[in-house]
């Protein structure tokens, strides 16, 4: 086994070509890491982004990206180590080597924002896949439930309809019967619907030709929870050591205040000078740069109002920009982990109390029909209420599956932040990117 | 006996009784037993009785039919103080009459003797003209327990699913019996909430007492089912007829054991087809209903229905299921009948029908199938569950017709077509 930057390469088969690792991809029941690797290399919005960029087909490759499966070698590693979130992979790592060649294809200047529009592109991306992927999942068990529920329906209608030919029942009671069921119908026609939205947004994302579209099938239930959530102080101090425009802005306060120190010594700083003066020696940082962008512009990286701006209103305006996006990000984390923490709550409780309880009601009401004190039609219809509890059960798996999905884009591309060495943790005057990024495995613990 | 005053006592307590062999109840009882011991005494006698209340609430006991000072009447409020729980009061009075009277409680009437606080309290003459060769006393009651439930629940005014005798449900009676040619009398009251008419098969008897007293020979009336009402005893006399003979209520649902009365009615539904559908999600479903109720009496033997919960139609004879509950008894008259010395000796050798053994019938005297072997033939083609039958060749199973004949590939006779038998599902 070698390890290629960070992803251990099994001696698997590269595919050739895109098209060839799509179908491998497709060829087996998707998970949902395939179907993210299947949107990064895919999706047309994703490929404008690297066409933009200068990112092509052997870059990917270099990423390992057209290996099948890529992230699942992550997750091999990731699962032997304590603590490990088995569902998620590390795109981030897949951020940090794909961005390595844009080094060299982009000016200096444009390097760090070309980094931040690959991670942020990358990283909704990975999350509206994985979410989407998700709510397929739900979709499918659902219809799945509501099929089985108009099965009881379709047998309780045929009951009440042949009591009518008998004369046991009134025009009145067999009417109510048919509507009864007819109402069942139309809720697998609904499901029917959700279903294929589901389906077809799922194929958006992952840029799929109608053929490819047409025969894949996913995993068909949703996983289940898995044994902890990541706390709220283990994801802050992932996104604060892993969000590539926080680090930016922290750059760019450093870089600022360099600024001013020159501008106090007389020396004015060229205009084209801003990050590329401050090249490090190669070999040292080994620090990884990547989160969504915020919407706003970093003056940092235009010219004009750099220029226009004194020194120290931009400092001013630097710091405010930094505080307010650390404000959003505590915010986005603290509430998409309250909804972790509920979806969690509900569906344990549906597991682990509700459906046995539904269970129970089917089996003593099965005993009471036995001694004729209750009859079919209630029978039945305990049947449905503990397919509909079932029915509840996916819903919240899949509220929590979403949650966590969204935790990992809030915090960066990694719910826990890789163990850094102590000398290299962030901190204004040190920290500079170098010319190459490279990643160290620190023993078992790395995430 | 104190001083030529026979004392009994009697504690009124919750407690826990068996209706039948697979249902208890918490009940309230005299004496850890509903109904309450027979107080027993002779016309002239002086009696005390002491009641002492472990009920959790007042209590009052009100000696029904008895003819005694107002104040020994027993009515809370009105006779006496309502009893205290922990508290025991002391009745006192001289037997003016005899007959079939009855105690029951008189305070929170509704509760305590919808959980069962009632009894008999038989008064003897001091001579009797005829000899009684067996007395026997039935106390009849309705009840309502929720199915799988063990309270009753006293609320329930007219829409019960237990019916007793002596508190107990059929296949949970004890059986009556006596011998061919010796005088019976039944002893019936009755302190519960519906209309009931019993009914003895194979005789006529004459009701010859009323809670009132005895009825003159000329004004007796003779029949074979007689009708209280709450509040009455009635005493009927005949002489015993060799057999083993059903006494029941009458009412149609009283010999039977809960059911539900919101069930569909399924008689005449074909579920063919329906019930697969209905087992892929409830595998132990079974179609019932649609031709009577008789199957039941099968489905119970393997069923299992809600815990604590009396099959609807259950017990068993020498010629198959019985298919009763409730208010239902079988009065045996054989020659072997034992004597019994006391009545507690009577109940403790004999609990079930099967206990005496079963009427030996002299031979051309039981109701049998006039076919030869169980072969009955098709009238017009048609099987004994009504479908048209279908003659097979025992061979070529392709080969099928309407009516007998030979199979032409063959020549074997067609054998009608064995009906599908019905599998039961666990």
């Amino acid at each position: 086994m070698s390890t290629r930057a960070g992803i251990e390469v099994s001696g698997e088969r590269e595919p050739k070509d895109l098209a060839q690792a799509i179908r491998e991809l497709l060829s087996a029941d998707l998970s949902a890491d395939a179907s993210v690797q299947i949107a990064l290399i895919n999706n047309p919005e994703i490929k404008a982004l690297y066409a933009e960029l200068d990112v092509v087909q052997s870059d990917l490759i270099q990423a390992g990206l057209l290996k099948n499966p890529v992230f699942e070698a992550k997750l091999r590693k990731a699962s032997e180590s304590k603590g490990s979130n088995t569902e998620f992979s590390a795109v981030q790592d897949f951020i940090s080597i794909l961005t390595v060649p844009l080094r060299k294809k982009v000016g200096a200047r444009q390097f760090e924002q070309a980094k931040l529009r690959v991670a942020d592109g990358v990283l909704k991306l990975a999350g509206e896949t994985r979410s989407a992927y998700y709510s397929l999942q739900a979709t499918e068990q659902t219809l799945s439930m509501r099929e089985t529920i108009l099965e009881a329906s379709k047998a309780a209608a045929e009951l009440a309809e042949r009591q009518y030919k008998a004369g046991n029942i009134s025009a009145l009671v067999h009417a109510s019967e048919q509507a009864m069921f007819q109402e069942a119908e139309l809720d697998v026609v609904r499901a029917g619907e959700e279903e294929v939205k589901a389906r077809e947004s799922l194929n958006q994302l992952m840029g799929l030709t109608a053929d490819e579209a047409a025969n894949w099938k996913i995993k068909p239930e949703l996983p289940s929870l898995p044994a902890e959530d990541p706390s709220l102080k283990t994801l802050e101090d992932a996104a604060f050591a892993q969000r590539l425009d926080l680090a930016a802005a922290r750059m760019e306060q450093d870089i600022l205040s360099r600024r001013l120190t020159l501008a106090k010594l007389g020396v004015i700083p060229d205009a084209s000078i801003g990050y590329s003066s401050e090249k490090k020696p190669e070999g040292a940082g080994n620090e990884k740069f990547t989160g969504p962008i915020l919407e706003a512009q970093i003056p940092l990286f235009d010219r004009g109002q750099a220029q226009r701006m004194g020194v120290k209103a931009q400092i001013k305006a630097s710091e405010h920009r930094l505080a307010a996006l650390e404000l959003a990000i505590r915010t986005e984390l603290k509430t998409a982990h309250k909804r972790l923490v509920s979806s969690r709550q509900i569906a344990e409780r549906y597991e682990a109390v509700l459906i046995p309880l539904h269970e129970t009601i089917v089996k003593e009401t099965q005993l009471h029909y036995n001694f004729m004190l209750k009859g079919v039609y209630e029978l039945l219809l305990a049947k449905q209420k503990e397919v509909n509890a079932r029915r509840d059960h996916i819903e919240a798996l899949k509220d929590y599956w979403v949650a966590l999905s969204d935790l990992e884009r809030i915090a960066g591309g990694r719910l826990i932040a890789s163990s850094l060495p102590r000398d290299q943790a962030p901190e204004p005057q040190k920290q500079m990117p170098g010319p190459e990024h490279e990643h160290h495995h620190h023993g078992g613990d790395h995430q | 006996m104190e001083n030529r005053v026979k004392v009994f006592e009697l504690i009124v307590e919750p407690c826990k009784h068996e209706m039948a062999p697979g249902m208890v109840i918490n009940a309230w009882c005299y004496n850890g037993q509903t109904p309450g011991p027979t107080i027993e005494a002779v016309e002239g006698d002086r009696v005390r009785i002491l009641v002492e209340n472990k009920l959790p609430e007042p209590t009052a006991v009100h000696w029904h039919g008895v003819l005694l000072p107002s104040g020994m009447d027993g009515v809370g409020g009105l006779s006496q103080r309502h009893i205290p729980p922990g508290d025991t009061f002391a009745y006192e009075f001289t037997l003016k009459q005899y007959g079939t009277q009855m105690y029951h409680s008189h305070g929170d009437e509704m509760v305590q003797m919808g959980l069962g606080t009632m009894g008999f309290f038989i008064i003897h003459p001091k001579k009797r003209e005829k000899k009684i060769d067996r007395d026997y006393a039935i106390m009849l009651n309705e009840w309502f327990v929720e199915p799988g439930a063990m309270t009753p629940n006293p609320n329930v005014m007219t829409d019960f699913n237990l019916f007793t005798f002596n508190s107990r449900a059929f296949p949970g009676t004890a059986p009556l019996a006596a011998r061919p040619g010796e005088r019976v009398r039944l002893r019936f009251g009755h302190v519960g909430q519906d209309f009931h008419a019993i009914h003895l098969h194979g005789h006529t008897f004459k009701t010859v007492a009323t809670d009132g007293g005895d009825i003159p020979e000329s004004a007796q009336w003779p029949e074979t089912t007689v009708a209280l009402g709450p509040g009455q005893t009635r005493d009927v006399e005949f002489i015993a007829t060799e057999g083993d003979w059903a006494l029941h209520c009458h009412l149609r649902h009283h010999p039977m054991n809960a059911m539900g009365h919101e069930v569909p009615l399924m008689l005449g539904v074909n579920q063919e087809g329906v019930e697969d559908q209905i087992q892929s999600q409830l595998p132990g479903y079974m179609a019932m209903g649609e031709k009577g109720m008789h199957e039941h009496t099968e489905h119970a033997k393997h069923m299992k229905g809600p815990e604590n919960t009396l099959p609807m139609m259950a017990g068993g004879g020498p010629f198959g299921p019985i298919g009763m509950g409730g208010m239902f008894t079988v009065f045996k008259v054989h020659e072997d009948i034992p004597r019994f010395a006391t009545a507690e000796d009577y109940s403790k050798r004999v609990q079930a029908p099967e206990d005496l053994g079963w009427y030996k019938n002299p031979p051309g005297t039981v109701a049998e199938s006039i076919y030869k072997e169980g072969k009955i033939p098709s009238k017009e083609g048609v099987g004994p569950s009504g479908k048209p039958v279908v003659y097979v060749c025992p061979m070529h199973s392709d080969v099928r017709s309407n009516k007998p004949g030979v199979c032409p590939k063959c020549g074997m006779t067609l054998e009608p077509q064995r009906e599908k038998k019905e599998m039961h599902h666990h």
